[in-house]
């Protein structure tokens, strides 16, 4: 099995990890980046590409060449970068199809339809449930994760696996359900498809809020660590008890402050709406969330 | 012998882009607890530090450049010299520690106490506890057991002076392998804790 190189850029104002993945033994030095940060200034309403920037300058340090720009899932904290970092380094943006069943959902809430397809044709590819692919030399394959949002996905690269929101890291436990679609039965299931996979499987998740003083951010547990330690998730935990709490956790739960920009823009790949005399806008429904 | 590894003061840091930086504190759970760089910081107490696993759970390479940070530069010296043994290729100890990345204009942010409820005191406050209660434990039995016992007292009291004028202790390095200063600790990048994140993300 291979062993992915595997580079991680912490966000901190969104608490979201950025990968670059390669590897060491692909003489075309491609790579693929995972979810990344496109800055934005909630109440200036501007974006920046500081953090985005941070890794195109790793990737260009490391002459790779860009071939995939990955998303885990339609992020409702933040916004990806993914068309910007195309439009600087190349390579093709891709997410599962079931990202489609969230832009049906959510296009009439924004009344967007015009400018977001409802075809997903602003992605270069839809993946297929457990589609094989590859990453430079190396096999991967995309298996369906729902629970968090009804289209999360876990990329497994060799025994490396980027899961998104469908599991934390131990002392934080799992992705929230509470988003339209979401869904805490099939969070437990999709828990129980990564403790299939081998112990020693290194487990990369999307955000990390490490517990106040306890420790700082930090990006990987192994499969055997999360099966024995994970708060909400361990094997101890029956999927009745889980479902319960993790509804009785959410509920009145606070929405991410960034969701009615994010959505919208992750639609399409990190891009805005359609200008109107020159300017993008972001649509703000009332009395919705 | 030590080897020898880069150093940067806290002024010349602050100048710096640390978005493709990684900085270890490595002082024990309580002291970060206590108070700790606002910038994003990986634990990985000096006393456990595996640096091949430090970088692994950080997202790090061997290459990527790493800052390690304790109170005032003396533990991340050994901290730094750990990772270049372990082959990491640009580190860098933070001169002066926390102190004086704080009177450089760091943010800091932190408890003044774990918020689990402890009442330890601070490394530093149990080391002059231990060190004092042994001196005068050892002048006590001197004075009414065997003279003998003056030597335990002048041991800690040149241990002490041995402390001020090289910023070493060993002491301080026993202390923080006691189970009450590893608290929330595990593995050597301390990945699992306890507690409460914040709410209104996707947790």
């Amino acid at each position: 099995m291979s062993a992915p190189n595997v580079r991680g850029f912490f966000d901190p104002v969104t608490a979201t990890w950025t990968y670059v993945v390669w590897s060491a033994t692909d003489a075309q030095r491609r790579c693929a980046i995972i979810d990344s940060v496109l800055d934005f200034d909630m109440y200036a309403c501007r974006t920046s590409t500081a953090s985005a920037d941070a890794v195109i300058d790793f990737v260009r340090q490391q002459n790779f060449v860009v071939e995939w720009i990955l998303e885990t899932h339609i992020h409702a904290d933040h916004i990806t970068a993914a068309s910007y970092i195309k439009e600087k380094m190349g390579g093709k943006i891709a997410i599962s199809k079931h990202m489609l069943d969230i832009i049906a959902t959510w296009t009439p809430i924004f009344q967007t339809q015009e400018d977001t397809p409802a075809d997903g044709s602003a992605f270069d590819y839809l993946f297929d449930n457990d589609e094989e692919f590859t990453i430079a030399d190396m096999p991967a394959k995309i298996i369906h994760t729902p629970g968090h949002t009804p289209a999360d996905t876990t990329y497994i690269v060799g025994n490396a696996v980027f899961v998104g929101d469908t599991i934390f890291l131990p002392d934080v436990g799992s992705g929230r359900c509470d988003f339209p679609g979401g869904s805490a039965d099939d969070s437990y299931d999709s828990s129980r498809k990564l403790f299939a996979l081998p112990n020693d499987t290194r487990i990369y998740v999307g955000h990390d809020y490490p517990p106040e003083g306890m420790r700082g951010p930090q990006c990987m547990a192994t499969v055997a660590e999360q099966k024995t330690g994970n708060v909400r998730l361990n094997q101890q935990v029956g999927k009745a008890d889980f479902v319960t709490r993790r509804r009785a956790d959410d509920s009145g739960k606070a929405v991410p402050p960034l969701i009615l920009p994010s959505l919208q823009a992750n639609m399409r790949t990190g891009k805005f709406g359609k200008a109107v005399n020159g300017m993008q806008y972001v649509k703000l429904p009332l009395n919705r969330m | 012998m030590m080897t020898a590894v880069k150093s940067i003061s806290a002024q010349s840091l602050r100048q710096k882009d640390l978005k493709q930086a990684l900085i270890v504190d490595v002082r024990t759970p309580m002291e970060f607890a206590e108070k700790r760089l606002a910038h994003p910081a990986t634990l990985a107490p000096v006393t456990e530090l595996d640096p091949q696993m430090v970088a692994l759970r950080s997202g790090a390479l061997p290459s990527t450049p790493i800052y390690t940070l304790c109170a005032s530069g003396r533990r991340a010296q050994t901290a730094a010299a750990k990772f270049i043994e372990a082959g990491f290729t640009d580190i860098t100890v933070i001169e002066g520690g926390l102190a004086a990345c704080k009177e450089a204009g760091f943010p800091t942010v932190g408890q003044g106490l774990p918020k689990t409820g402890e009442t330890s005191p601070t490394l530093d406050r149990q080391v002059r506890l231990v060190a004092g209660a042994l001196t005068a434990l050892f002048v006590l039995l001197g004075l009414f057991a065997h003279k003998a016992f003056l030597l335990g007292a002048l041991f800690i009291g040149c241990g002490q002076v041995f402390s001020g004028l090289t910023n070493w202790c060993g002491l301080a390095l026993l202390l923080a392998r006691a189970p009450w200063n590893k608290k929330g600790c595990t593995g050597g990048a301390c990945p699992i804790g306890g507690g409460k994140s914040p709410g209104a993300s996707c947790q």
